[in-house]
């Protein structure tokens, strides 16, 4: 079975932007920090990053862009200007929306859904025996409601931005058990894997 | 040179209590899942490890409610080192054991350095941590992250200024393969870098 995947670079007080998101400034102030590990600098192209990566960074980034399908959120998808309809390898991309979207968000390859379930579904299926990339706050925290995600894979920054977008926000408190099942320490990041135990 | 080190279990989902905590209920719903891994502490690796060192510290920095949720350590944390209880409210009975109350921030971390010499200060509690965050004072910060995400409850972080601080991770120590979920933590330490 394929699983869905959350890839998320959070501080290590828990954001993953900075206070003031929006359009033009898509992580928010200071957010960028957060993609320092990432990013040979703030105006690379998303798809050339890998090229300067090395060790468990590269590892990590292989394993996301190795992924056969994307479930994200309609905000981050946005603002990310789409990736111009192609996240990565052109594998289809499941934006989750409550509305059709503007005709400058159409892509063939990207898809509309309304429910975090039957985009995660949907998406596991387009993916074959590949995983599932999942991005975004809202997305996530939707996913874990609805008992979807099978995995987390934080990017633990060592910065403290004190403000911002949080990753685990507006949760009901329903306990969630995880399993850690792996921790890594690449440049100026640790990577922590979880899977969530749908058992307990 | 002393250390002041914040030493705080936290979910993964940055909670060190659950929701509604009260004296009668002191972690609030389900909090004491955060304290599973402690029932390591005697064992070798690394959280008795980490425990050990917890209690090699030389005095404490608790902020009231953490201090009251906790009895009051009946005055002694561990070893009868000095505790420095920071509040906006000093108590009108007289405090128990090694405990002295503080109200000011920058007073509580000097008093606490004078008294460790070179030692370490183990920081408790998500508002002495918040508010020594705050002023500066805070060195290091020994994070035992648990695999849980408890949903709501009273966060480390939280209500600071949109700063960013730099951290570097010191040390990370994770249990083993051997540790069942339930009681799996990662304890990471970070320095504080000064800007």
């Amino acid at each position: 079975m394929n699983k869905a995947v959350l890839y998320m670079s959070m501080s290590v007080d828990g954001f993953i932007a900075g206070p003031h998101d929006g359009p033009g400034n898509g992580l928010g102030d200071g957010g960028h920090r957060l993609h320092e590990w990432l990013l040979a600098d703030a105006n690379s192209d998303h798809k050339d990053i890998l090229g300067h990566l090395d060790g468990v960074n590269r590892e990590i980034m292989d394993e996301a862009m190795s992924t056969g399908a994307v479930v994200v959120g309609r905000r981050t998808f946005e603002l990310a200007g789409g990736w111009d309809g192609d996240h990565h390898d052109g594998v289809p991309i499941f934006v989750l929306s409550r509305h059709q979207p503007d005709e400058a968000f159409r892509w063939p390859g990207v898809t509309y859904v309304n429910d975090v379930a039957d985009a995660v579904h949907g998406a596991k299926a387009a993916a074959g025996d590949k995983d599932v990339l999942v991005h975004g706050a809202v997305t996530a925290q939707k996913a874990l409601a609805a008992r979807v995600l099978d995995e987390l894979q934080l990017h633990l920054v060592p910065v403290l931005l004190g403000q911002g977008l949080r990753l685990f926000d507006d949760m009901p408190p329903d306990h969630v058990e995880l399993e850690l099942l792996r921790a890594q320490d690449g440049p100026g990041v640790q990577h922590l894997r979880y899977r969530v135990r749908s058992e307990v | 040179m002393a250390t002041i080190r914040l030493d705080m279990t936290m979910s993964l989902d940055g909670y060190v209590v659950g929701p509604r905590d009260s004296v009668e209920a002191p972690m609030g719903v389900d909090g004491f899942r955060l304290f599973n891994w402690l029932d390591r502490r005697d064992d070798p690796g690394p959280s008795g490890q980490v425990f050990a060192e917890a209690m090699a510290t030389r005095a404490v920095i608790s902020g009231r409610r953490t201090y009251e949720h906790a009895g009051r350590w009946q005055g002694d944390h561990h070893d009868g080192v000095p505790i420095f209880v920071l509040t906006h409210d000093v108590p009108d009975d007289p405090p128990p054991g090694s405990v002295r109350y503080v109200t000011d921030v920058r007073e509580c971390a000097t008093q606490a350095r004078a008294a460790v010499s070179d030692g370490d200060v183990a920081v408790m509690g998500a508002g002495a941590a918040q508010a020594l965050l705050r002023a500066g004072e805070i060195d290091e910060m020994e994070l035992h992250v648990v695999p849980v995400l408890l949903g709501q409850g009273r966060r480390l972080f939280d209500d600071l200024p949109a700063e960013q601080v730099e951290l570097d991770l010191i040390r990370r120590l994770t249990t083993g393969a051997d540790v069942e979920p339930a009681q799996q933590v990662v304890h990471l330490r970070y320095r504080v870098r000064r800007p």
